[in-house]
């Protein structure tokens, strides 16, 4: 089922040669930045039109060193490749908690048609792609921790997990709460548990703090939303409803999970209360907003998967001393097909919905004008979901993108951003522009669609902005003459 | 114990945390770090004063002991060496007293010097010695009268808690819950300090009346959130490990939780707490580690990886303290924007800035601030405030003109902090008014700071 899906994957992603978040590209940068020279972009003089980067350089050489090995074109392979890592962690992870590993292959199939995970995994080169499956075989280490044999993978996973990305304070969080849950039923824990978490939650802290360092001291508690510009924040955590749950991680996942960590969180099993504390903290974090809406339900989504094979196997043995008992296999089968008919059929979709949000042929003609026809020092205005692929396809400076971590003035920028495109006032588009030193400005076919208008209110002064490239029905680039 | 024995381990000790601890004021170059410390530099010039003319524009002087010590050492030193010496001198008391206090409650030589060495690298205890400010002589003092109470001493012990409120009343919470604290370790109610702290407590209320406050909000007091003086994360993790390994000890640590739960609530509200906290915590995380090391029921591999990535987290967060108090306002840019407008002024003319910049305007500028960080006793706090905020966001020109005449102001000065969120975000309101108005000129301009002068 896995291969199958993969299969699918590669035929979507392959339609295009682009990729379909923003974010990708500058990834991309880094990556043709480490093939070429060894060493990650620390500062980038395209982005923000000059900025530091942070961040732990983890994830930037895993992609350098595809791109150099395999060519560039494999980075489009590489989130396929990690996606398909997903069934297999699951059906380890879900075969700690059940006897019959046919239910683990239950929660396995379910892993691969995860709906939202099609959407903000595919054609995109963000590390959430492998964040998924690390986090899955860290629980499944760290439960087994006490045998020493898996000490050795335990640390691996630990090392790549704690300096791949951010996200992993949820880990730490769902330790700690799993401790407390621990606490509270009164379960009695191995010191090696306990000198784990303690582990991971110093290396955790000591590896984000040295990379985040002066976000972390000049940001304070504000590091916690990212330094998100306020007009994006609103929209960027949006409220969680169960429909929207139950739609993007299934019907029966959601029910036959409930149902199967009622039925074991009573037995006092550690292995359960683990992933009900992944649940709980990843709920929690949602309710405060504190992390992405689909980042949050993916990972949700994956804890009750797990979960849900527990759900299965007390469902098939209640049937087992039932009258029904004969239609066992039956009902088995009818089940596999509810999970795979419609969420795969969904998965298909919202994956290829996903693939044709990347830039078209024709929009990258126009950043290729740009990158040729204009001079190198040029800043180019675009939205703040375009900063990337401006940098990217035209080698020219941007006002703003989606790096928003240790830019000082993020909330003046996005202000300044939103009312060049929006402003009727000549007067208020030109202090904007002259504060930020635009030379020319990008209006695609999304922002006039964001916009909702095909030309900026202010262009028909022709001699302030003239209009020195169009497209029909595609974007537009103005120069700003005055 | 053998005093005189011990002697030889404190003394390179003692060495040792003053090397550390100055290393801020070695780089730094010449200026004072810190805000209030601007004032006590001030007041020091003549502690006994019963008006001060500069802050609020003159208002009553409430006294404070604090500035008498920097007059006493300064007359030897000059003022500003001493506002630099006293709180290092003052932390290197502290060590000597903590390390008896580990020493007397049967603590080995080895933790107490980890204890100690841990300390003196937490970022709050560099601030501590670095900041010139009351907190280190209160913690001082609290230190001796606590240890006075061990050796059975009462006189000493109330001898040296009285003085605690006059250096201010905020200290008197910290006195009575560190003596309930010695209630319930004790079993017996040290009447004769609680009276006398309350009686002494009772002067500056009745002087000066009950303590106030701008805005009540909780703080999160860790350092690597960016709070300078805060509790150190690292350090924290170690002591709720330390915590951990108290488990089966049942109530015998009773009042050491209620110390460090109090003083965490304590570091949750005041500037203070967090660096009085540090002092039972850091021992209680190396008795964590030393538990820790000593079961052998878990892998050694995970017990030196901790140790390491514990040390390795200290250390770091000691040496971003160290450069975040060598880079500590005021900057060279603020110093010398001060320097321009005591030059301009001549006379002591009202200058308004947000209250964070008032012991600066008063201290280096030599001119009235509208308003400043002590607000204790402070003529008509609340209104002064809402006037303030008033001229801050108005864009109505008479309305600000109402303002500025009623407080007299001549000078406006806006620093860099001011401008992103502290008080504007954008040109808005005054800032909008500077740039629309005649009534306003721009005297100094620079990466950080802007001066206006009003034409009024």
């Amino acid at each position: 089922m896995g291969v199958l899906a993969a299969g699918i994957q590669l035929y979507l992603v392959f339609r295009t040669d682009t990729f379909s978040s923003d974010g990708s590209y500058f990834l991309l940068r880094q990556a043709e930045h480490i093939s070429e020279t060894g060493l990650p972009l620390r500062y980038d003089e395209l982005s923000h039109s000059g900025r530091t980067i942070f961040g732990s350089p983890l994830y930037w050489y895993l992609l350098g060193f595809f791109g150099f090995v395999f060519g560039l074109v494999s980075l489009k392979v590489l989130p396929i490749l990690f996606v398909f890592l997903i069934p297999l962690t699951t059906y380890l992870a879900a075969g700690l908690l059940v006897k019959d590993k046919k239910y683990a292959c239950i929660a396995a199939i379910s892993s691969v048609w995860l709906p939202i995970m099609w959407r903000e995994i595919l054609n995109k080169l963000e590390s959430f792609a492998l964040f998924i499956p690390l986090s899955i075989i860290f629980f499944y280490l760290f439960l087994k921790i006490d045998n020493k044999l898996y000490l050795a993978p335990f640390l691996v996973v630990s090392f790549f997990i704690g300096a791949l990305n951010p996200l992993v304070f949820v880990i730490v969080i769902t330790l700690i709460m799993w401790h407390i849950l621990i606490y509270v039923e009164q379960i009695k824990l191995t010191a090696v548990k306990k000198e784990a978490t303690l582990f991971l939650g110093l290396f955790v802290l000591l590896f984000q703090f040295f990379f985040y360092k002066e976000v972390f001291l000049n940001n304070g508690m504000g590091v916690v939303y990212q330094n998100i510009p306020t007009g994006v924040l609103q929209n960027y955590f949006s409220d969680l409803s169960f429909l929207e749950l139950a739609g993007n991680i299934g019907v029966l996942s959601i029910i036959f999970g409930i149902y199967g960590l009622f039925r074991s969180i009573t037995k006092k099993n550690e292995v359960v209360l683990l992933y009900a504390a992944f649940a709980l903290s990843l709920l929690l974090l949602l309710i405060f907003k504190l992390i992405p809406l689909n980042i949050g339900i993916v990972l949700l989504g994956v804890s009750f998967i797990i979960v849900s094979s527990v759900g299965y196997e007390r469902f098939f043995n209640y049937l087992s001393i039932t009258k029904v008992a004969r239609f066992s296999k039956t009902i088995f089968v009818i089940m596999l097909l509810l999970i795979i008919l419609p969420m795969g059929l969904q998965s298909i979709n919202v994956g290829a919905e996903a693939v044709d949000k990347a830039p078209t042929p024709i929009e990258i003609e126009l950043l290729s004008f740009i990158r040729a026809e204009t001079p190198v020092s040029s800043v180019i205005l675009g939205g703040i979901n375009e900063g990337h692929l401006i940098n990217y396809y035209t080698q020219r400076k941007n006002v703003i993108d989606t790096n928003f971590i240790g830019s000082g003035d993020i909330n003046d920028r996005y202000n300044a951003v939103e009312e060049v495109y929006t402003t009727e006032s000549e007067v208020f588009a030109l202090k904007n522009l002259e504060k930020y030193s635009v030379d020319y400005i990008y209006l695609s076919k999304d922002m006039q669609e964001d916009i909702g208008k095909e030309t900026l209110s202010y262009s028909i002064n022709e001699e302030c902005f003239p209009l020195i490239f169009q497209q029909l029905d595609g974007g537009k680039l103005y120069e700003v003459a005055c | 114990m053998k005093w005189l024995a011990e002697l030889k381990l404190l003394i390179p000790l003692v060495v040792i945390v003053g090397l550390v601890i100055m290393i801020p004021q070695v780089f730094r170059e010449d200026s004072i770090i810190g805000e209030k410390s601007y004032y006590y530099l001030r007041i020091a010039e003549d502690p006994l004063i019963s008006e001060d003319p500069l802050s609020f524009g003159g208002r009553r002087h409430v006294f404070n002991p604090y500035p008498i010590i920097i007059t006493f050492v300064g007359s030897i030193l000059g003022l500003e060496l001493a506002s630099k010496i006293v709180p290092l001198i003052v932390c290197l008391m502290i060590v000597v007293i903590f390390y008896f206090i580990l020493r007397f409650h049967g603590i080995t030589k080895t933790i107490s010097v980890l204890s100690i060495l841990l300390l003196a690298g937490t970022p709050s205890f560099l601030y501590l010695a670095n900041v010139s400010d009351t907190h280190s002589v209160v913690l001082l003092l609290i230190l001796l009268a606590y240890f006075s109470q061990q050796l059975k001493n009462t006189f000493f012990s109330t001898f040296f808690l009285l003085p605690i409120p006059l250096f201010g009343i905020n200290y008197l919470v910290i006195v009575l819950f560190l003596l309930m604290v010695l209630w319930i370790h004790s079993k017996k109610i040290p009447s004769i300090q609680m009276v006398g702290v309350a009686c002494v407590g009772l002067i500056p209320l009745i002087r000066y009346g009950l303590p106030v406050s701008l805005s009540s909000h909780v703080l999160f007091p860790f350092f690597e959130f960016g709070v300078i003086n805060g509790v150190s994360l690292f350090v924290l993790f170690l002591t709720i490990v330390g915590f951990h390994s108290f488990q089966n000890t049942k109530y015998q640590y009773a009042s050491v939780y209620a110390l460090v739960i109090g003083l965490f609530v304590l570091s949750l509200f005041t500037e203070w707490g967090a660096s009085f906290l540090m002092i039972p915590a850091s021992p209680i995380a190396i008795l964590g580690l030393q538990h820790m090391f000593n079961d052998e029921r878990g892998y050694r591999f995970f017990r030196n990886a901790i140790l390491i990535l514990a040390a390795a987290g200290v250390v770091l967060s000691s040496v971003l303290a160290v450069g975040q108090l060598v880079d500590a306002e005021p900057s060279k840019d603020v110093f010398s924007s001060l320097e321009f407008l005591r030059g301009e002024s001549k006379t002591e003319s009202v200058v308004l800035s947000h209250p964070d910049n008032g012991f600066w305007i008063s201290a280096i500028s030599r001119n009235k601030n509208v308003i400043d960080e002590h607000y204790y006793n402070s003529p008509n706090l609340k209104e002064r405030w809402y006037d303030i905020q008033t001229l801050f966001h108005t864009t109505d020109i008479d309305e600000a003109e109402k303002v500025i005449r009623k407080y007299n102001i001549k000078y406006f000065y806006i620093d860099k902090d001011m401008k992103s969120g502290q008080v504007w975000d954008g040109k808005t309101g005054l800032l909008f008014l500077f740039g629309a108005s005649n009534k306003f000129n721009i005297i100094y301009e620079s990466e950080e700071v802007e001066i206006w002068k009003s034409l009024f």
